[in-house]
């Protein structure tokens, strides 16, 4: 029998950083994933779909510098080559993270896994022996068979392999996945319409945020049904389907469409019957339950990423999987940490968000300042003719300490983690105003701006707006 | 090659009418294309193309009535057409259903244009709607004169790149032909679904057909007495919309053209005599239609008919009764009309008008001298691209013949 110090199972973010992290520790590691290298992020999440909007971000910057005439006959475009550019971006990354495993003399093995005690694991007919075991077996797409009993909608993964643009879909739910794959369908011709059962979208930001947010959206052609609940999906003809539903004022409306996505969620990928085996605690939904060490309560194993429940993001997978790592390890006891989770929205215009928000601070009774400023005002903003959105700085009113940010617009998702050093590092309105200079031109200036404007001191807000 | 159903056009609707074909056979098509529209009883829509190519074949016309999940067109490649045409698929009384031709993949285009065309493009204004008034929405001083001016709303005018400029609202009052009065001067009818389709309908029977008139009178002495005599002997009453649409069967036989239908590549003589009735509604105007007449007894016919017309007053019928009519009879008579002509009821090429019955001086050769006789007109609209005006005549004197001696119908 062979013996490891670590056997991981799942080979997305959070297993292979796992399983690279313990190599730097020179441990004996395993790693059994049973489909691909990367898991979710890799091969069917994060990045084909990034490959994707960013041409689709090529599409929508060709169509307005046609519109302005600074180009002429825009021309054509083939979802097919951008297709298999996104394949391309895929297999150089998973490839990378095997070679880097290999490296780091992980033993990957692509067979699926079953934990047969704290110590073992059974692939196929053989049994490896192990200290630690860290479950990193993520999460899939939620489908509901409630109103979908034909199973005729897509999920996220499904979509992403469609060989050619629908000119109609309906997208089942106005989380992060949906509004993505909204605007990227959008930008390739797709004439969408969006369903929620909550009255508003993305009830995390705050809402003069989201509603600015879905307006964009709007003026690009995507359609918003909130408050509206989906009854039911039948198959109308050939790639012909009729989504029933009930709008927010109770009225019953039909879409006919090429494409349902459904996005309204993601589960587990747990063997309920295996943890009962085990004993291992899992939650009501079927999450793994884990302390704040991602220890479950089995002491020998740990577990990171989707499966231990929200968020259900890569980065705080990757993250959570180096703490589990740590402190199987080392001495010193590591603690994960939820309070700086970025989270960030690849549309067109981009969303993004640290910290807390107005919302959140009213709720824990904190008394805030607002500082906002608007990419128009940004010369860079200009430059690029990227001129929608703005950026909302939330600031103790106590101490003046930098606690959290939304941003809507171009870079977004980049200007986001400026935020995250200055909110990790406590850094107040004046410790900013005196340390940080920040380059000109950039996007970032907006960002200085609306720290500034927090305390009326951005010098570039009209002083008539300023109260 | 692809073949192009009905869609579905909400709950409980099994079949559509084609109101209008957007296209016609030859045309290039583009996915998402309109392709036709129609209706139901209740509200219209488009058809959008699924495939690109060349508009290969169009199987129904307008105002047929379909069923959902018919084939009603194919799209393809031009080159396609010789094998579909040696094919039984080519005629639609061909079950569709049975893969009597092999369908190819679609000839769909890898590329396709960055920029969106204008249907797209019209869509996607139409789908825009401005929910937070003007939070967001910048309105130019000048347009909000000249909304102010003209009484507008301002969330009726759709802004231009996230602004209302002057001519984005000149534009509207353009298209909404919206002049500077005062609301007082005229009361604003909103068109109803109902006559959208009679408007849209009649304009296109008009525009794309070539009619002529013609008229008959009739001496309907005899025709009074059938009507008593069935009611004395029956206790049934007999229209004269009835007795017309019996005489018509015998004109039919001799005049087969009357009774049909023509496509883009020939005329379809129909065997069986669906005859429908104009049947005036506050709001609207069915023409229920009362199913192979040539099998039916004057009796039964008048029965069918008035079964119908009590059905569509009620106002809750099926679309089907209104159907696959070959020829239509307007009667004027009790409003007191004395003569009119009639629009043709598409794809039927024939429509018969008929006035109120009175009593008219005739001259009568043998006693020579005046006879009032009661006399009725039948003016007859047809299709001239089917029907030349030496064969309508003749039809509506056979039908004069027949009307005046009602005993010849048996021969």
């Amino acid at each position: 029998m062979k013996k490891y110090d670590l056997i991981v199972i799942g080979g997305g973010p959070a297993g292979y950083a796992g399983a690279l992290k313990a190599a730097q520790y020179g441990k004996k590691i395993a790693l059994f994933e049973k489909e691909k290298i990367g898991g979710v992020c890799l091969n069917v999440g994060c990045i084909p779909t990034k490959a994707l909007s960013s041409k689709a971000g090529l599409l929508e910057n060709i169509r307005t510098q046609t519109q302005k005439e600074v180009l002429r006959d825009a021309g054509l475009f083939s979802y097919k080559k951008i297709q298999k550019q996104k394949n391309e971006v895929v297999n150089r990354l998973t490839r990378g993270v095997d070679s880097l495993l290999k490296a780091a003399g992980v033993d990957v093995f692509l067979k699926e896994a079953e934990i047969i005690s704290p110590n073992e694991i059974k692939a196929g007919s053989e049994v490896y022996s192990t200290e630690y075991i860290l479950i990193a077996t993520g999460s899939s797409n939620l489908l509901n068979l409630s109103f979908d009993n034909k199973n005729l909608s897509y999920d996220s993964t499904g979509l992403l392999n469609i060989d050619r643009v629908p000119s109609r879909m309906v997208i089942i739910g106005a989380g992060v996945i949906g509004l993505e794959m909204a605007s990227i369908f959008n930008s390739f011709g797709t004439k969408i319409t969006i369903v929620e059962l909550l009255p508003e979208i993305l009830p995390d930001f705050d809402s003069d945020v989201t509603k600015a947010y879905q307006r964009q959206l709007e003026k690009r052609g995507i359609e918003f049904q909130l408050g509206s609940l989906v009854k039911s999906i039948d198959s109308i003809q050939e790639n012909k389907k009729r989504i029933i539903f009930t709008d927010k004022d109770g009225q019953e409306q039909n879409i006919i469409t090429d494409i349902v996505l459904c996005s309204i969620g993601r589960k587990p990928n747990v063997d309920k019957a295996n943890a009962e085996k085990l004993n291992l605690k899992i939650d009501e939904k079927g999450f793994i339950v884990v302390n704040n060490m991602m220890q479950t309560n089995l002491p020998n194993i740990f577990a990171a990423g989707d499966i231990t429940g929200a968020p259900l993001l890569a980065h705080v997978a990757i993250k959570e999987a180096e703490v589990a790592v740590k402190n199987m390890f080392s001495d010193k006891k590591n603690h994960r940490s939820t309070n700086l989770v970025p989270s960030c929205i690849y549309s067109y215009p981009a969303l993004a968000k640290i910290g807390l928000t107005a919302k959140q601070a009213k709720e824990k009774n904190l008394e805030i300042l607002e500082g906002v400023y608007n990419y128009i005002g940004n010369g860079m903003a200009l430059a690029l003719e990227e001129t929608t959105g703005f950026a909302k700085i939330i600031v103790s009113k106590k101490d003046k300490k930098i606690v959290g940010g939304q941003i809507l617009g171009e870079q977004s998702v980049e200007l986001i983690m400026q935020l995250a050093v200055v909110i990790a590092n406590e850094m107040t309105v004046d410790q900013w105003d005196e340390k940080i200079m920040v380059a000109h031109p950039t996007l970032s200036e907006i960002l200085h701006e609306a720290i500034m404007d927090s305390d009326n001191k951005s010098i570039h807000t009209p002083l008539s707006k300023k109260s | 090659m692809k073949k192009i159903k009905m869609p579905p056009g909400g709950q409980n609707v099994d079949e559509l009418m084609i109101t209008t074909w957007e296209k016609s056979v030859g045309d290039q098509v583009k996915r998402g294309d309109i392709l036709l529209t129609v209706e139901t009883d209740k509200a219209a829509m488009d058809v959008e193309s699924f495939a690109s190519g060349t508009l290969l074949k169009i199987f129904y016309e307008e105002g047929e009535v379909v069923k959902i999940g018919d084939v009603i067109a194919l799209v393809g490649n031009p080159d396609e057409i010789a094998e579909i045409k040696k094919s039984a698929e080519y005629e639609k009384s061909i079950d569709i259903q049975s893969p009597t031709v092999e369908v190819s993949e679609a000839i769909e285009d890898e590329y396709q244009p960055i920029m969106p065309t204008e249907t797209d493009k019209a869509e996607k204004d139409l789908k825009y709607e401005d929910k937070s008034s003007d939070e967001f929405i910048r309105v130019s001083p000048a347009a909000k004169k000249l909304i102010r001016d003209n009484k507008l709303n301002i969330e009726d005018i759709e802004p231009t790149k996230g602004k209302i400029s002057q001519k984005d609202v000149e534009e509207y009052i353009k298209k909404n032909q919206t002049t500077p009065k005062e609301e007082s001067d005229f009361k604003r009818i909103p068109l109803t679904n109902a006559r959208k389709t009679i408007s849209k309908r009649l304009t296109k029977s008009v525009q794309e057909r070539p009619t002529f008139h013609a008229e008959v009178e009739i001496d309907c002495t005899e025709i009074i007495k059938l009507r008593k005599d069935l009611f004395e002997k029956y206790q049934e009453k007999v229209s004269y919309n009835d007795i017309i649409a019996k005489a018509l069967v015998n004109c039919i036989k001799e005049y087969p053209l009357i009774n049909a239908k023509m496509t883009e590549q020939d005329i379809i003589v129909f065997n069986s005599v669906n005859v429908g009735i104009a049947v005036a509604l506050e709001e609207n105007l069915i023409v229920p239609v009362v199913k192979n007449v040539e099998k039916l007894t004057i009796l039964e016919i008048a029965k069918n008919n008035s079964e119908n017309i009590n059905t569509v007053r009620s106002g809750k019928f099926n679309p089907e009764i209104t159907q696959n009519g070959t020829i239509t009879i307007s009667n004027m008579g009790m409003f007191n009309i004395s003569r009119f002509t009639a629009i043709l009821n598409p794809p039927e090429v024939t429509i018969l008008a008929i006035g109120r019955i009175n009593k008219e001086p005739i001259w009568n050769e043998e006693q020579e001298k005046f006879v009032a006789k009661p006399l009725m007109t039948i003016t007859g609209t047809f299709d001239h691209r089917v029907v030349d005006g030496a064969y309508g005549a003749k039809f509506l004197n056979m039908l004069r013949e027949l009307l005046e001696n009602p005993l010849l119908m048996l021969a």
